[in-house]
């Protein structure tokens, strides 16, 4: 890997080689091939391991599944085999689409390379903000419930062996999310800068044609740069591509994850609270609800810049009262054309597109089997009595 | 004043200035350059102070709501879902009056920009139709403004005390009943405040429609090569007008998105609220107020309706554009001109990549076919509350003819 990172970055990639979610070296590693090897190797080894955990829990005589009623017992066990799922999706995925990631990342640093000044951590700070932001707002609230948790209630032994096996699989499945909110970022990035320079495009000959000044020649420079951000386009939906090529199966297992264990615990919560149960653990799916929000929001982020580059595009005057440039308009509608050709479409897997109406659909159908299960209640507690 | 220079906003203005009475919006003459610089930030001052006071009633309001509910629930002992129901409706007041203020205190500067672009797109506009004589003087847009916002405003601020205030019953004071009044009637004009907005884009919608209505009958009839080529030059400034009202369409968008939201929630649970309270007295031989009800939940309806109606009639006006190109290239006097083919294939490609989109942060649409789906919902949730509810209370009676 070449070119050159910032230390926001650099430290967050480092993060994910340490979790086993990023199985490429860093610029600057010595031995590149080597290090690859003994990543791939760390990350088939969590991945084992963490599943040899999740079998014993489910499989084990100890009190990991809540042993009171079978209601409980099938709940824990839900929750730990959409865990397991995840996190065989997230590794699996990890080991098997190391090139796409690679080409992701080459592209990111060709297309970066031009800003070849230390960048200052201050403008990286707000570079990524959004995504520093989420992730360390997701930690904080994390821990924060867990230590006012306990102070509330009683660390039974079941409490402290599920939470104590099971919170890895959560902080798992919440990095790797943001995992996903770190690469849209790098991508919108790239689209608003493009944006940008659109409209100073824009700007350059909307001024040349009210004023008449301008030099000759400003016809074949306008498209040479219509031309450079072309290329700069392609390269970007390259990006998009290999970023939905290193990550499908495992967006939609670590959506599927969160959104199960969102929908299991809201009908347990109402369970417990009718049965009158304390049971208080059910805060902690407050960060759980932050996280599809959160990679939604990046996700649309990147899917409503488009529609602005061509506005930009299409900003640019080509015709005035007295000359006209058709290599220019032609070339406009070329980069317009393959604007439409290569949307910038976030979809996991074709399923589903990654905006905020999935967000709607989702609440609806949650709202829907909260009603049907709060409505039902009443008469398995009749029928049982 | 912005309104100086806008005949557009200078109209809409007075149902500006009754929405900042309510506190939804901020008074518009605080935009723009005044020379009491002075006397403006009293007044300014005196304006926050005055929303503050509005905020602290609604959550009086709803605290007292939230505590009279509770006892009719008790009394009535009907709590498997009523009671969290009724509970998040009145929280919802307090939660869309702190929307809108904080929406008024963050977005003060986007709205400010948005009147801004408003009055400079009139201005524009009016500069490129003097070529085709200027836009004939019309009060349709005064007609529209009115017949749809005014006369509905008129409606249901009248209609909507005299339905609602018998339905409170025993448990809610009378003045708290009147200060009840008037923040429903308060969250419900947000959507008349939308309602202005997208008034406003159809009218430049409108506008510029008939611009290229006139740009095409010009084609019609024009062969020379000079008069060919300036009619070419307003065409692209046509096209760069119709981007820059898909640009104030997003801000307006996302000005709104917020309160918007939480209006189409608040009026959906409202609905089945009452549907639900509806049957709870049907079935407990106390016909109150049923048909009071339901005609509160037809203006809620009709609440949401209107924004939905009115930019679907955008919209529409909106895809009309690449009928009138491709008419300008079928009728044109010389159709192979190459700066005309170049600049129907611009606008075209245009038309193609920038959809008028009337959306709550991409959450749903603001359109007919949403308002459909919206209506589905409603009714699939109040049939499932109304068959359990059935269940239950025939289950009751029959425990009491067994005993």
């Amino acid at each position: 890997m070449s070119g050159h990172l910032g230390r926001v970055l650099q430290f967050h990639l480092r993060l994910y080689q340490v979790l086993g979610f990023h199985g490429l070296p860093l610029p600057g590693d010595g031995n590149p091939a080597r290090t690859r090897r003994r990543l791939m190797a760390w990350s088939l080894f969590l991945l084992i391991s963490l599943s040899a955990l999740v079998l014993a829990c489910l499989f084990s005589g100890e009190e990991f599944l809540y042993r009171g009623d079978m209601f409980g017992c099938a709940n824990d066990a839900l929750k730990y085999v959409f865990a397991e799922l995840g996190v065989l999706a997230i590794y699996l995925e990890t080991l098997s689409s190391q090139r796409h990631l690679a080409n992701f990342w080459w592209l990111h640093f060709k297309l970066g390379g031009q800003k070849t000044g230390l960048v200052s951590l201050r403008s990286e700070f707000q570079q990524f903000c959004r995504y520093l932001i989420f992730l360390y707002a997701m930690m904080a609230a994390e821990v924060a419930i867990h230590l006012g948790l306990w102070q509330f209630q009683a660390l039974t032994q079941h409490m402290l062996l599920f939470w104590s096996t099971y919170e890895p699989l959560v902080w798992l499945t919440y990095l790797r999310n943001l995992q996903f909110v770190l690469h849209l970022e790098l991508l919108r990035e790239q689209l608003t800068g493009l944006e940008r320079e659109m409209g100073l495009l824009a700007e350059y000959s909307r001024f040349a044609s009210e004023t008449g000044r301008s030099f000759p020649g400003f016809e074949s420079f306008l498209r040479r740069r219509l031309v450079q951000k072309q290329r700069i386009y392609s390269h970007v939906y390259d990006m998009l591509k290999c970023f939905q090529g290193a990550f499908n199966f495992s967006i939609l297992a670590v959506l599927l994850t969160i959104n199960i264990r969102i929908a299991v615990d809201c009908y347990f919560m109402y369970y417990s609270i009718y049965n009158n149960v304390i049971n208080n653990d059910y805060y902690l799916i407050v960060p759980a609800l932050l996280e599809i929000p959160a990679f939604i929001y990046a996700s649309q982020s990147c899917m409503v810049v488009v529609p602005r580059i061509a506005h930009q595009l299409h900003n640019i005057v080509t015709d005035s009262g007295c000359c006209s440039c058709p290599d220019l308009s032609l070339q406009i509608q070329n980069f317009s054309l393959q604007l439409l050709h290569q949307p910038i479409r976030i979809d996991c897997l074709g399923l589903t597109i990654l905006d905020c109406s999935l967000l709607t659909r989702m609440a609806c159908s949650v709202g829907t089997y909260m009603i049907y299960s709060i409505q039902f209640i009443p008469k398995f507690s009749n029928t049982y009595m | 004043m912005v309104a100086q220079k806008s005949r557009l906003l200078a109209r809409a203005f007075p149902y500006l200035d009754i929405f900042s009475v309510f506190a939804l919006t901020p008074p518009p003459q605080s935009f723009g350059h005044t020379p009491h610089r002075r006397l403006r930030w009293y007044l300014m001052t005196g304006y926050v102070f005055y929303a503050t006071a509005i905020l602290a009633t609604v959550f009086i309001v709803s605290y007292f709501n939230i505590i009279a509910i509770d006892e009719e629930v008790l009394e009535y002992n009907v709590s498997d879902f009523t009671r969290v129901m009724g509970n998040i409706q009145k929280s919802l007041y307090s939660i869309m009056a702190i929307a809108n203020h904080l929406n008024m205190l963050i977005n003060y500067r986007r709205l400010g920009g948005i009147y801004k672009d408003i009055a400079d797109l009139e201005m524009d506009m009016d500069e490129a139709s003097q070529c085709f004589g200027g836009q004939r003087q019309r009060f349709s847009f005064r007609f529209r403004m009115a017949l749809c916002v005014g006369v509905w405003m008129i409606l249901m601020v009248g209609s909507m005390p005299r339905l609602t205030m018998t339905a409170m019953g025993p448990f809610v004071s009378t003045l708290l009943k009147i200060l009840t009044e008037f923040v429903m009637i308060m969250q419900q004009l947000k959507s008349l405040e939308y309602c202005v907005f997208v008034l406003i884009i159809y009218e430049l919608v409108l506008r510029l429609r008939r611009t290229l209505s006139q740009l095409q009958e010009e084609f019609q009839d024009c062969e020379q090569q000079d008069m060919l080529q300036a009619l070419c030059v307003a065409l692209k400034r046509n096209q760069l007008l119709l981007g820059r009202i898909w640009r104030l369409e997003g801000d307006v968008g996302s000005y709104f998105t917020p309160t918007m939201l939480l209006l189409f929630l608040y009026n959906g649970l409202t609905i089945l609220h009452m549907v639900n309270w509806a049957y709870i007295n049907k079935f407990l031989y106390d016909s109150c107020c049923q048909y009071e009800r339901f005609l509160v939940c037809s203006t809620l309806l009709v609440n949401l309706l209107l924004p939905c109606l009115l930019s679907q009639r955008c919209i529409n006006a909106y895809n009309c554009f690449p009928r009138i190109l491709h008419k300008i290239r079928c009728t044109s006097a010389d159709p192979n001109f190459a700066m005309l083919t170049r600049g129907l294939r611009e606008y075209s490609l245009q038309m193609e990549h920038l959809k008028l989109r009337f959306t709550c942060g991409g959450l749903f649409d603001i359109n007919l076919k949403y308002f459909g789906g919206l209506l589905v919902t409603i009714f699939g949730y109040i049939i499932i509350l109304i068959q359990f509810k059935v269940q239950a209370i025939a289950a009751n009676r029959y425990k009491k003819v067994v005993n």
